[in-house]
């Protein structure tokens, strides 16, 4: 079903499992040269600039290709025939993409990744359209399970053929909703049937990673399964998060809503995130690592909305000085590895354009110095009649 | 563990290599420098931040002296901490020995900031030269960059020597082009650029931290061709094409110059916006012969110049991994 040839996804993966493995095997330069070497991969898999840049091009030949079509024919077309447009255009950008993947062999090289993203779109958009004119009757939730369901199943083609990552998430996103509406649907009044049905997909779609006989299955996805688990992770923990469990309730049921059961919901916004942290740091997982730090953060904002333990400048110098105070123990303590933890891999890789990246962000993100910028009227806090307190 | 075997078996990899993957997988090890390197960072932006609003709140409790003798003990440490843990000066790239000392240099970095711009507000300790006051943060930032080799520093100085010269480099202010597009600021831009261009290639000469001269250029070639772009808006006149055209030349410099050191980032930021200043110019040549309301050319070309540009990048990026 997968459109690239599957000895060359095989050959890549190891390649890229060698690489990320290499800061800790300590594997030279000059034998994954030759692992590449005896292991072919014919695809073009460029650097992220390159991707990055090849997506920003392609996006603007295809935007400008419609604008073209739409100079020549635009004056034969009416409202009505608008769908039938997006969905023959959506038909011919898939064609450029089974194309570009096939002929070519652009795998994640930014043209995939645009084309993906536009045809999809383009579909999408006019089916959506199309049916919008032809189904007025039909009520909001109708409405909406229909259109997660056309959303779930054009990207799930999208997955099952270039094994994109960007189409899983957006189709797992889909289905998740589809379900929720479809619950919704069957029970409106039952609000807390929301966060737990979303707790049941996720643990679904882990389950689907975990099985190890569809593991073997899906072996070339292997990519994408690794995306819908960290999916699965990030609904698990938003679902019974209580910030979101309580902005639910009061847009399906009214102002004054009460979230069910508090304790448990505020107990799985902390615990579920420290779970996620102790897991991973015990097997080993840096998705699951940085899922949990996220959740992690969430928890701590979702705690500081509903209650103001300390003011904003206080909180923020608490949680600095901890932070700093955290993070200079771990150095110490991480100095020679324990409990199969460590701060320095045992071969570092060429950390220049690490650096680079770091001096750029700092840079762009750090408090700047003000200018000081002499006062033309020489001050005077209540003067100019009262019209400012500062000028 | 098996696919390294088999990579063994068939002599892509050492004996000692596996030996090293048996021993990892008996013993094995997670890292966790990026997450602690994170935590710092983000540790040093809030502290940094909750004290800055603090003092300001507190300035007639506390009292100047107070506020003054605290920060100035904090970059005080901070200094003393990083002297005490970093490797001596060298010309040439050294690898910093401690994590922790590189980012309580930048805490001491922004405490320094703190401080002297306290000064100037609350004592006015260089009166009314106010260049003074911004230009002498700059020159210590510089030196502290250059003594410990932190490019992270670097940045800040040349943020700094931006607000002493009048303008702002923040990616906000560059790329939404906000206060660029005022007249005079676009010559004071250019002056920087070209300042900032002229010690890349200083680094470069004197061997004198070469390693600099990425972060020179990046600032560099971004200031320069985003404010002879915004030139093009900002004097809409008969002979407003020479600045599209003054893009193109001064990045087809740093293009050359992007070839020999093999650095793609700056190859493809030289293309890209010598893209955009063809664009400007073919825009102005179709007004220019009277074509300029003419729907199919523009489009044509936004078909056309993207597939040319596509295929040098592509064949580019071959000849620069062959190399």
């Amino acid at each position: 079903m997968i459109i690239y040839p599957s000895e060359s996804l095989k050959n890549l993966q190891l390649i890229q499992e060698i690489q990320a493995e290499a800061e800790y095997t300590g594997i030279t330069a000059a034998e994954i040269r030759d692992i590449a070497k005896a292991c072919p991969v014919t695809f073009y898999t460029p650097a992220f600039l390159v991707r990055a840049g090849l997506f920003l091009l392609t996006f603007v030949i295809i935007c400008a290709s419609a604008a073209l079509l739409a100079l020549l024919f635009g004056r034969m077309l009416r409202d009505r025939h608008l769908p039938y447009a997006l969905i023959i255009f959506g038909l011919l950008c898939y064609a450029a993409l089974e194309t570009v993947c096939e002929k070519y062999q652009h795998y994640q090289a930014g043209t995939d990744d645009a084309l993906t993203l536009l045809s999809s779109g383009f579909l999408l958009t006019g089916v959506l359209w199309l049916n919008e004119i032809s189904t007025q009757g039909w009520s909001s939730s109708t409405w909406y399970l229909y259109a997660s369901l056309s959303t779930a199943v054009i990207s799930l083609w999208y997955v099952i053929r270039f094994a994109s990552r960007l189409m899983t998430v957006i189709s797992a996103s889909a289905f998740l909703m589809a379900f929720l509406t479809a619950l919704h649907t069957i029970n409106g009044s039952g609000i807390l049937l929301l966060p737990f049905g979303a707790l049941v997909f996720a643990a679904s779609l882990c389950w689907l990673n975990w099985n190890t006989r569809i593991k073997a299955i899906l072996t070339f996805y292997r990519p994408c399964l690794a995306v819908s688990l960290q999916f699965a992770v990030f609904t698990a923990g938003v679902a019974c998060n209580y910030y979101i469990a309580d902005q639910i309730g009061k847009e399906l049921s009214g102002v004054a809503f009460q979230v069910p059961l508090p304790y448990f919901f505020w107990a799985w916004t902390f615990v579920f995130p420290l779970a996620c942290i102790g897991y991973a740091l015990k097997k080993h997982s840096r998705m699951l690592l940085n899922s949990g730090l996220i959740l992690l953060v969430a928890a701590g904002l979702t705690l500081r909305y509903y209650y103001t333990l300390l003011p904003l400048e206080s909180l923020l110098t608490a949680a600095g000085a901890l932070l700093l105070l955290v993070s200079w123990r771990l150095i110490k303590w991480l100095k020679y590895p324990r409990y199969g933890l460590t701060d320095q891999v045992p071969f570092p890789q060429n950390s220049t354009d690490q650096e680079r990246i770091d001096s750029i962000i700092i840079s762009a993100t750090l408090p700047q110095q003000k200018q000081h910028i002499p006062d033309r009227f020489g001050g005077g806090n209540f003067g100019g009649g009262g019209s400012s307190s500062d000028f | 563990m098996k696919k390294y075997q088999k990579l063994y078996a068939a002599g892509l990899i050492s004996a000692e290599t596996l030996n090293r993957v048996v021993q990892l997988r008996a013993k094995p090890v997670f890292s966790l420098h990026r997450e602690i390197r994170m935590m710092l960072y983000a540790g040093i932006l809030m502290l940094s931040t909750g004290l800055g609003i603090l003092i300001y709140q507190n300035l007639d409790s506390i009292g100047h002296q107070v506020i003054l003798a605290l920060i100035t003990a904090i970059t005080t440490g901070c200094f003393w901490y990083t002297f005490k843990n970093q490797p001596p000066y060298q010309p040439g790239k050294s690898n910093s020995t401690s994590v922790a000392a590189d980012y309580i240099l930048l805490f001491g970095c922004l405490s320094l900031l703190s401080l002297l711009a306290y000064l100037q507000f609350q004592y006015e300790l260089f009166g009314t030269r106010y260049g003074l006051a911004t230009f002498i943060p700059a020159v210590i930032l510089f030196f502290m960059a250059y003594r410990f080799d932190h490019q992270g520093v670097l940045g800040m100085a040349i943020t700094n020597l931006a607000i002493w010269m009048g303008v702002s480099v923040s990616p906000k202010v560059l790329f939404g082009m906000t206060r660029i597009n005022e007249s005079p600021l676009i010559w004071t831009y250019v002056s920087l650029a070209l300042l900032l261009i002229a010690a890349a290639y200083l680094s470069e000469c004197t061997r004198l931290k070469p390693h600099f001269k990425f972060i020179y250029l990046h600032f560099g070639s971004h200031i320069l061709h985003l404010s002879l772009l915004t030139a093009w808006f900002a004097y809409p006149g008969s002979y407003h094409w020479i600045y599209p055209l003054l893009t193109i030349f001064s990045a087809a410099l740093l293009y050359k110059n992007g070839r020999r050191e093999h650095s793609f980032y700056l190859l493809l930021v030289q293309l890209f916006y010598a893209y955009i200043a063809a664009s400007l110019l073919y825009t102005d040549w179709l007004k220019w012969i009277n074509l300029g309301s003419d729907p199919y050319l523009f489009v044509l070309w936004y078909i056309i110049s993207p597939v040319l540009l596509a295929r040098h990048i592509y064949h580019l990026h071959k000849k620069l991994k062959q190399q």
